[in-house]
Parts: C-alpha cells; structure tokens; sequence
C-alpha cells in the first residue's frame, strides 16, 4: 500500500519526489529517486498507508528517457534536470551535496480515502514549455502492470513446453543460457535434441512443470485456473504465472501471462500465437484460440 | 481467383466498439501497438471499420483423427483485422448469439490474413474463374492455420491453404482439398491423441 506511479507512455521514465520528512531539519521534506518505471509498468514509491501519512502533500518530477528526454513539466527551468538519473538519492531537501539541488514541478495533495494511489503518466510535455505534460492521480493501486517476460516462439511443433520453461528462465536471469533444445535432452533423458530437434524421438510433447522444475522456477502449480486476483498478485510481485491450454477434442498448450490490465483482462504470451490481451472468461470459457480453456496453472519464483 | 469480402455480423462489430474505452486506456496496447492505439483516440469510431473481417473455424484433433469432413468445423469466432504498416493487431470476438470479447492478437508471429489473402489471390491462376469466400480454419492442438476458401456458390470443389508455419505433413501455401488437408494431418493427430495426458502440453 502507498504512493504508486504507473508508466502509460512509451518510453521508460524516471521519478523523483518530495516527501515530509520531520526528520529534515528547516524544510521537512526529503527529495529521493530516481524511480525507474518501465513502459507499462508500476513501482510503488512510497510503502505506507496513505490515509495516516502525517502531511498529505508532495511533488514530484517525472521524465522520459534520460535528461535530454521530454518531462512532465515540459520546463527545462527546473533543475532536476542537474541530478543524475542513473545514481539513486535519498537526502533532505536542504542539503545539495552531490549536485543533488532540486526545484520540484508538480506539487500534489493527497485524499485521504484510500490507503493507495496511482499516478498515471500519460503524455509528457513539449520541452522548453512550461506546464505541460498529462498526468493523473487514481485512487488505488495501479490498473495496469507489464513484466519484460516473453515466451520465444517454440522451435519445434511440439515444444511449447520448452519454449516456456526457457522463456520463464531467461525471465529471472537474462545471462541464461538455457536453451529449448536442452530442456528437451534434460526432460527426455537424451543428448541428442540439440542435433536433431525435428526427430520423432526429440519432438514430443512434455510437461511444463517438470520443465520449470529443472530450470529451477516452479514455485507452486494447481490443476485448475486461477483468480485474476491471484494472477494480478503474482504479476505485480514480478513472477509471472503460466497456464496450460487444455483444446476441445484433445491436446493441450503452456502459455504465459506478462501483464494485466483493469476489468478481468490479461496479458498473455504465447510461443505460437505471440502477445494477446484476453479476457479471462475467454480462458476459462473454452474460447481461447478457438476451443482452448484454462486448465492447470503454474506459479513461478 | 476473387476472394468476396467476407461482412461481419453487426453484433460483432458492437462488442468491439463496447471495448473502446478499455482498450484506449490500455497501457498495453499503447506500448506493443502504438499506431492502432493513436487510431482509437483520433478516430474513435475506428473500431467499426476493421481492414478485414473474417470467420474463424476450429476442428478438434478427434474430429482429425477420425478423418472428419470439414463440415464438422466449427463457427468459434469473427476475428477483426487493423493493419498500419508492419503493425498488425487483430480483435476476436466469440461467434453465437451472445457474442463477447475474447481478445486482440498485438504482436503475431505470423503474416497478417490479409497478406495470406492477397498473395494467395496472385499466386492462385489456376483457380481465376471461381470465386471464394475466405475463412481461416485453426487445428489448434496441432498449431495448424489454413486458409479455407469456401467456394461461391458451394457447388463447387473448396481450397485449403496452409499458412507457414506448418507441422511436418504441410506443406505451407500448398493449395489441398479439404479431405487431402486432414488426410495430411491424420497421422499427426493420431500420434498426438496416443500420447496425450492430463498435464502435458505440445
């Protein structure tokens, strides 16, 4: 709970902020950042329950890219602009010791009805004018959240199973080097799928939790769908689920889940069918891809 | 070989234009299909006008196995194309009485349908007397696209075209019949009914 931003533009973006701090002597505010915000993404600022912050105000500066990029003041005047956006800072507003001088841009109050809120970043404004930049604060935590996880496209027809297990691995530690094919020779006790992948011996359907087991990420799986609260959890902790296809007249499939959005919608990745937005009662309903329904889900750590 | 455009159910085009607001406020979409997404806040109505609008047919892998016709497909969806350069995304929505949402394709790993439409158009002059109506027919438990070109009037002979990529036994923009088609992927189907178990996944 607390004070959420959720980038909705393109670009990655940094935010700093302004919050009372009684601990600061003169001012009683500490300026901290830089927040990095993924395109899509959140990052909860603030951990505390708004409705008992002791000083409901703050301010804040938001920009794209790095410091030539546009900002969500649009006015260069403001110099937290100076303050490098690659090191992080935590200091009080008073003290300027490491260049860190801040004059900060959108001041904001909070309402106290909820524990959370969320700035929305939508537009940034035209460099060199001032009060530009579109923005908003929601109560509640953010209505969006996408991971960078992305299921690579199965390299056999039968190795979804792989596919995901090699996606999810290259997910927590991009210097992986696990590939599908190595997945395949571990679960199928041979050496030789790397060699000759499209072999009727290699090419063969197989199980995603027994894959994730050996890539070392199986957090937990049950052999039923999952809630979108449950699903919006594991996204928001940065550990995506994946799920199992079940097709009418037989057969199944591993996809992944990257994202939500408000209103029962996910994000799913798929090694054959790529990135889609759907609704759960899609899963669930037995309309996926046609005739697939959600029928084993698979946690992640 | 002309390809009739195919013309949506209104219901379709209704549920899609239902989910405007989700969808321009979908941070998603703003970031994997920035295009589409500046097409719905500059012309919201957009939505109703989609590039290309086709039905989706879907055949289990029993119905495969068992050497079914292609008359046992089965209506599952309309699927509505927007196209904007290499930006492609495509909104499905269920088919039946109660159709509703059931999601948009916004980074495909394949060509759109219609590009298949059209190259299948140039590359088909064998076929330049008769004239289709284009479905796109799933075997989804196989990973299976095929263009199905429902010939007008259905008197005569239906094409089949796989679209790439294909399983072993396709072979992709191959034009078969219909019961050359799942003759092709009988073998396939069968094998993969023989080693299917709750759990597992291809």
């Amino acid at each position: 709970m607390g004070l959420w931003y959720q980038n909705s533009y393109t670009d990655p973006v940094y935010v700093a902020i302004l919050w009372f701090d009684s601990g600061c002597s003169g001012q009683p505010w500490r300026k901290s950042g830089w927040y990095q915000v993924a395109p899509g993404s959140s990052v909860e600022i603030v951990g505390a329950s708004l409705k008992t912050i002791p000083d409901s105000n703050f301010a804040w500066f938001a920009q794209a890219d790095w410091a030539d990029g546009p900002c969500w003041s649009g006015d260069p005047a403001h110099n937290w602009y100076a303050i490098p956006h690659n090191a992080a800072f935590s200091q009080c507003y008073s003290d300027n010791s490491g260049c860190n001088a801040a004059y900060p841009f959108n001041a904001a109050t909070l309402a106290r009805s909820s524990v959370d809120a969320t700035v929305v970043l939508l537009q940034p404004g035209v460099a060199g004018r001032g009060f530009q930049g579109c923005s908003y604060v929601m109560a509640g935590q953010p209505t969006a959240h996408l991971l960078n996880f992305t299921v690579p496209s199965q390299l056999e027809s039968l190795w979804c199973w792989a596919a995901v297990a090699t996606g999810v691995a290259h997910y927590y530690n991009t210097a992986s080097t696990v590939t599908q094919c190595q997945v395949v020779n571990n679960q199928l006790g041979r050496t030789d799928c790397c060699r000759n992948p499209g072999s009727s011996n290699c090419n063969v359907t197989g199980f995603v939790d027994k894959a994730l087991t050996f890539v070392g990420h199986l957090k937990s799986e049950q052999s039923s769908a999952a809630t979108y609260s449950a699903i919006s959890e594991a996204v928001i902790a940065g550990t995506p689920p994946c799920i199992r296809i079940g097709w009418s007249g037989g057969g199944g499939h591993f996809i992944g889940f990257f994202g939500i959005e408000p209103t029962n919608l996910v994000w799913v990745t798929d090694p054959i069918y790529g990135q889609s937005l759907v609704s759960t009662a899609t899963l669930t309903g037995g309309t996926y891809q046609g005739n697939g329904t959600w029928t084993n889900t698979y946690f992640t750590q | 070989m002309p390809i009739e455009r195919p013309q949506p159910p209104q219901p379709s085009i209704d549920v899609l234009q239902a989910m405007l607001p989700a969808l321009m406020g979908s941070a998603g979409i703003r970031h994997s299909a920035p295009k589409f997404a500046a097409s719905l806040v500059n012309s919201p109505r957009s939505l109703s006008s989609p590039g290309l609008s086709y039905p989706v047919y879907t055949l289990g892998l029993d119905s495969v196995a068992a050497g079914a016709r292609l008359s046992k497909a089965k209506l599952a969806a309309w699927r509505h194309e927007f196209s904007s350069g290499e930006e492609v995304v495509a909104a499905e929505v269920s088919a039946g009485r109660q159709p509703r949402f059931n999601g948009i394709n916004v980074h495909s790993r394949f060509r759109s349908v219609s590009e298949e439409l059209r190259s299948a158009a140039e590359t088909s002059k064998g076929l330049a007397d008769q004239s289709y109506q284009p479905r796109l027919l799933q075997i989804s438990a196989l990973g299976v696209r095929a263009l199905w070109l429902k010939s007008q009037p259905p008197s005569r002979a239906d094409v089949v075209i796989p679209l790439a990529p294909t399983p072993p036994g396709l072979t992709a923009n191959r034009h078969y019949s219909p019961a050359e088609f799942i003759e092709a992927l009988r073998p396939a189907a069968e094998a993969l009914l023989r080693t299917d178990a709750p759990g597992k996944g291809a």
